[in-house]
């Protein structure tokens, strides 16, 4: 057999197939994301986006939250489980009794969109990175995309030539090749400007990583929305300050899978979780933190725009990691006073009802978790930035 | 698993079954050849272990790969039973249940990196090539090296059943971040401990014996600078799995200890799981993924360095040339080992580690992709201006190149922290892994097997399947992993039962399905490869020739296959270095090692 696959006949021939590869795989892409999310429902059948199991269960609770699941019930579960019964297909997601009206309560007067989260949100036209509403976030968008410049010329370049080798130097009768065992001047030569480049691409960021993660408003500054998050398997908890403006009294406002924030002011979140290790995304946001048992980690980002935003939770915390989601409501700002103002009221009514002066939060224990384990280490990341 | 009564222990039969038939099958074998167990499977021989870590870990590939088809049914068809799980498994729901599917990711990450990619690398081609390249008759300590092979076994077991026991196996990530991995119920997880535990044994044994040797046992003229580049990545890599891998079996233990026997390293303060009462421990969760990282950040360049080798030594012989920057190839190697060290808490851009930290991991990794750029640049550069000879090594090095290239530019993204905040635990890292795992270590893999199976087995594999293995392999990889990179950083989250939950993400649904049956192809292509592998191995057609490929190293200086415990019958010295390719003065476009130089005698038998 010849040698070579690349005759000069068939050259343009493989040439052709290898760009028409990725010219197709380039607009299957493209036309697979401009597919209209509606198409996309009836594609994926109306109930069966999700083990069905779950979608059961989904009936039995509210959209949106989370459940916790009891030890002896999901002993009997299991049980169930390994009998094949209905329920084999062994979800643990049980709906806890003591804390469902909870559940009911926090998601009152809200409605969050029965199949997803975020749902609201406007697919932009890029192929990479969602929208962005925050203001540091354009300086990443801006990295992201330098990044891509750098990298993608980098790929052609290298490809091109590499493609270039395989095309033009297959065996020849009689010939060898270059008896050349490397070259000091170019070795250097490509190993200077990638550090040169990477030295570029380190030093741009470091100011970018320093506003987003270091450079936290302090506790109790001025402007600044204050919002206590609670991660616990499998559910967002919130809570904001109520119109006292101080955590752990009657008048606090918690939430169950939804965030409330003014439109164009500063949020500090500080985040704890009870259970296990989740992460807190607001992918048009350029926000992901983890959300660590143990720690109470400071995180900010600020709003330009009204409207639903998807959180999703990043980190694998178990069996209902899938569908812990929250939504990100940002209200216009008279709206968002008017709402404070009259959530706060009612929560104050209903824990002074229920003589509770001490803990807010109304029946969720998730706060008064928080309020009784103060954390004594504090979060070093904070410190170094002041 | 303390919630179980005794009686829950509802373990299914299947298990007990195949137990009960190997044990009917290994004494039939006994009584029909008595020499069966000392040649197979007692053996201390460098070559019949490499073959046995071989053989292990592409069945072991076939669970991995089946478990990843698990994993990418769901994403494509969520909620449908993927087929034959339901019998495999014994889960009723065939995968389709959230916690089917974090175990089928958790499983297809664990043997593929502890069964199949470092057995694979080290175990096999790392024991069958380097004492043969070496010029050596075994491994410094046989003995420990067939240990090192055995304790595979405990770790297979464990695996194996952590699927048939309550709670159906370990789900907590690869990574088993604690406090997830500590409150998982059922016993799974527990088993996932022991295996790691195991493999980490295993891998320490081999490193000792591969760094002994590799010092104390090259032949004759073969100074540490001639060589050939595998022998000089398992060198490295050696150095890197006895320095990391106690890290490993440290935390892995600590996180049994707090499993089992109630300590609390990684315990943190007023922990309430599930309503149960309120554990208040003085550990730190962080801790967890600092030891976990310390290990599995260098395992990364355990899974590539070996790769890079076989590479080199493939690529040089593909184009006929010498390897472009020899010595330099050999720095980067030792360049990419020890930052290798230093670059752990990248993983951990966002875990609540002090982000003035993150500025100085950020720094280091971004340093980690110069050894890595010269590595890709003097592999083009061999490339140019050679004569590429056409067989189906050759398309497996270059196939490695041009995804290494990939895998390596994608990198720079992570690295970059405000950016990796947007793609952090999302596909687009997915895609990264897979195009430095599967995309460059996988292909050098296949390559070394069509490169070595000759030597290996006195046999060529079938060259029409090899060919249609390799292209079909590259077209459907693009398809799989690619648009991961597109999907990721839109925000696609990995490790999540069913990401249409969230409204953003509903749209990626097609390309989804797209990536599942490219993926379907690829694993078609697979079985083409083991039909192959284990056809060629009874009735492939012979190789008698000692040096089929026209190769340079020492290993082609022994019989085909070598006979015996014992590998040379010519005495082997090397004369020069590894890749003395198209020299113009040379009667022929390759002057192997162990060629003797004009005038001298021609070479000696070892039994005079």
């Amino acid at each position: 057999m010849t040698q070579s696959i690349a005759t000069p006949t068939s050259r343009p021939v493989l040439l052709v197939l290898a760009l028409g590869l990725v010219i197709a795989l380039c607009f299957g892409m493209r036309a697979a994301f401009e597919k209209p999310a509606t198409e996309l429902k009836t594609a994926l059948g109306a109930d069966k986006s999700v083990g069905s199991v779950i979608e059961m269960l989904d009936g039995r609770r509210l959209p949106g939250t989370g459940n916790i699941l009891i030890e002896e019930e999901l002993v009997a579960i299991q049980r169930v489980t390994k009998e094949g019964s209905p329920v084999n297909s062994g979800i643990l997601l049980l709906d806890n009794p003591s804390r469902f009206k909870v559940l009911e309560r926090g998601a009152a007067g809200t409605t969050v969109a029965a199949h997803g989260v975020g749902a609201q949100v406007k697919e932009p036209g890029t192929l990479f990175f969602p929208e962005n509403f925050a203001s540091f976030g354009d300086a990443v968008d801006e990295l992201f995309y330098l990044i891509l410049w750098i990298t993608g010329i980098a790929f052609i370049l290298t490809e091109a030539f590499w493609l270039f080798c395989i095309f033009s130097f297959w065996q020849k009768p009689g010939m060898r090749s270059d008896f050349s065992h490397g070259n000091h001047k170019l070795e250097l030569i490509w190993t200077i400007i990638p550090a040169a480049i990477l030295v570029l691409i380190a030093l741009l960021q470091a100011g970018m990583w320093r506003e987003m993660k270091m450079e936290i408003p302090p506790e109790g500054s001025k402007d600044v929305i204050e919002v206590q998050t609670a991660a616990q398997q499998f559910q967002w908890n919130f809570r904001l300050a109520g119109t006292d403006g101080k955590f752990g009294t009657v008048d606090d406002v918690p939430t169950v899978g939804e965030m409330h924030v003014p439109v164009g002011q500063k949020v500090r979140m500080t985040q704890r979780s009870i259970d296990v290790i989740h992460s807190f995304f607001l992918p048009n946001f350029r926000v992901k933190q983890d959300v660590v048992p143990g720690l109470a980690i400071p995180v900010w980002f600020d709003t330009s725009r009204a409207g639903r935003f998807p959180i999703m939770c990043a980190e694998l915390c178990g069996l209902g990691h899938t569908k812990m989601g929250a939504t990100l409501v940002v209200h216009e700002a008279d709206e968002f006073k008017t709402w404070l103002a009259a959530k706060s009221e009612e929560w104050k009514g209903e824990n002074e009802a229920q003589d509770r002066p001490d803990w807010s939060g109304g029946t969720a224990k998730i706060w008064w978790w928080w309020d009784s384990n103060p954390l004594t280490t504090k979060y070093q990341g904070e410190n170094t930035a002041r | 698993m303390h919630l179980m009564e005794a009686t829950d222990f509802n373990v299914t039969t299947t298990p007990w079954l195949v137990v009960l038939g190997l044990a009917i099958v290994m004494a039939a074998v006994r009584l029909a050849a008595p020499k069966f167990y000392s040649h197979y499977i007692w053996s201390q021989d460098h070559k019949m272990i490499g073959k046995q870590f071989l053989v292990s870990s592409l069945l072991w590939g076939l669970v991995g790969g089946a478990l990843a088809i698990g994993v990418r049914w769901q994403l494509a068809w969520p909620g449908t039973k993927v087929p034959g799980f339901e019998q495999i498994f014994g889960w009723a729901d065939g995968g389709a249940a959230p916690e089917h599917y974090n175990i089928m990711f958790t499983m297809h990450a664990s043997v593929m990196i502890f069964f199949v990619i470092i057995p694979l690398l080290v175990g096999a081609f790392g024991n069958f090539v380097v004492p043969l390249q070496l010029g050596a008759q075994d491994m410094a300590f046989p003995f420990l090296n067939a240990l090192s092979y055995w304790l595979m076994w405990p770790a297979f077991i464990f695996m194996a059943f952590s699927f048939y026991v309550p709670g159906d196996g370990a789900g907590a990530g690869w990574t088993s971040y604690p406090p997830l991995s500590e409150t998982m119920l059922g016993d799974g997880q527990t088993l996932w401990c022991m295996g790691v535990w195991f493999v980490g044994w295993s891998s320490i044994c081999g490193a000792v014996n591969y760094i002994t040797t590799i010092v104390k046992m090259r032949a004759k003229g073969i100074t540490f600078f001639r060589m050939p580049l595998t022998s000089w990545a398992i060198f490295i890599t050696s150095i890197l799995v006895l320095c990391a891998t106690p890290v490993l079996g440290s935390a892995v233990t600590m996180l049994l200890m707090d499993r089992e026997f109630g300590s609390s390293f990684f315990v943190p303060a007023a922990r309430v799981v599930s309503d149960a009462g309120q554990v208040t421990g003085t550990g730190q969760v962080i801790l967890w993924q600092h030891l976990f990282w310390f290990y599995s950040h260098p395992a990364v360049y355990i899974l590539v360095l070996p790769a890079m080798g076989m590479v080199s030594d493939m690529l040089a012989n593909a184009c006929r040339k010498p390897i472009f920057g020899y010595r330099p190839m050999v720095y980067s190697m030792a360049g990419i080992a020890f930052l290798g060290f230093v670059v752990w808490g990248h993983h951990m851009f966002q875990s609540g580690m002090n982000p003035a930290l993150g500025r100085t991991f950020m720094i280091a990794t971004m340093m980690i992709a110069l050894p890595s750029a010269v590595k890709t640049f003097n592999w083009l550069a061999t490339m140019y201006r050679s004569q590429m000879k056409l067989e189906v090594h050759t398309l497996a090095a270059l196939a490695f190149v041009c995804m290494w290239i990939i895998g390596g530019l994608s990198g720079i993204f992570m690295a970059a922290t405000p950016v990796d905040i947007q793609i952090h635990d999302t596909y687009a890292i997915v895609a990264h892994i897979h195009y430095v795992v599967f995309g460059s270590t996988l292909f050098a893999v296949f390559g070394s097997i069509y490169y070595w199976f000759p030597k290996m087995f006195g046999r060529f594999m079938n060259k029409p399947l090899a060919y249609t293995h390799m292209i079909v392999t590259f077209i459907a990889f693009q398809f799989t992993f690619f648009p991961m990179h597109v999907v990721g950083s839109r925000g696609m989250l990995r490790r999540t039962a069913d990401p249409y939950y969230y409204g953003n993400l509903q749209g990626m649904l097609p390309v989804n399905q797209l990536m599942t049956i490219a993926l379907l192809v690829l694993a078609a292509a697979q079985v083409v490869l083991a039909i192959n592998f284990f056809w060629s191995m009874f009735a492939g057609k012979r190789c008698t020739d000692r040096n089929p490929w026209n190769a340079t190293t020492m290993e082609w200086n022994t019989p085909t296959p070598p006979v015996g415990h014992g590998n040379f019958d010519l005495i082997p010295v090397a004369h020069r270095g590894p890749y003395e390719y198209a020299d113009p003065n040379a009667k022929e476009d390759f002057t192997p090692q162990f060629a003797p130089p004009a005038g001298e005698p021609a070479r000696k038998s070892v039994h005079v």
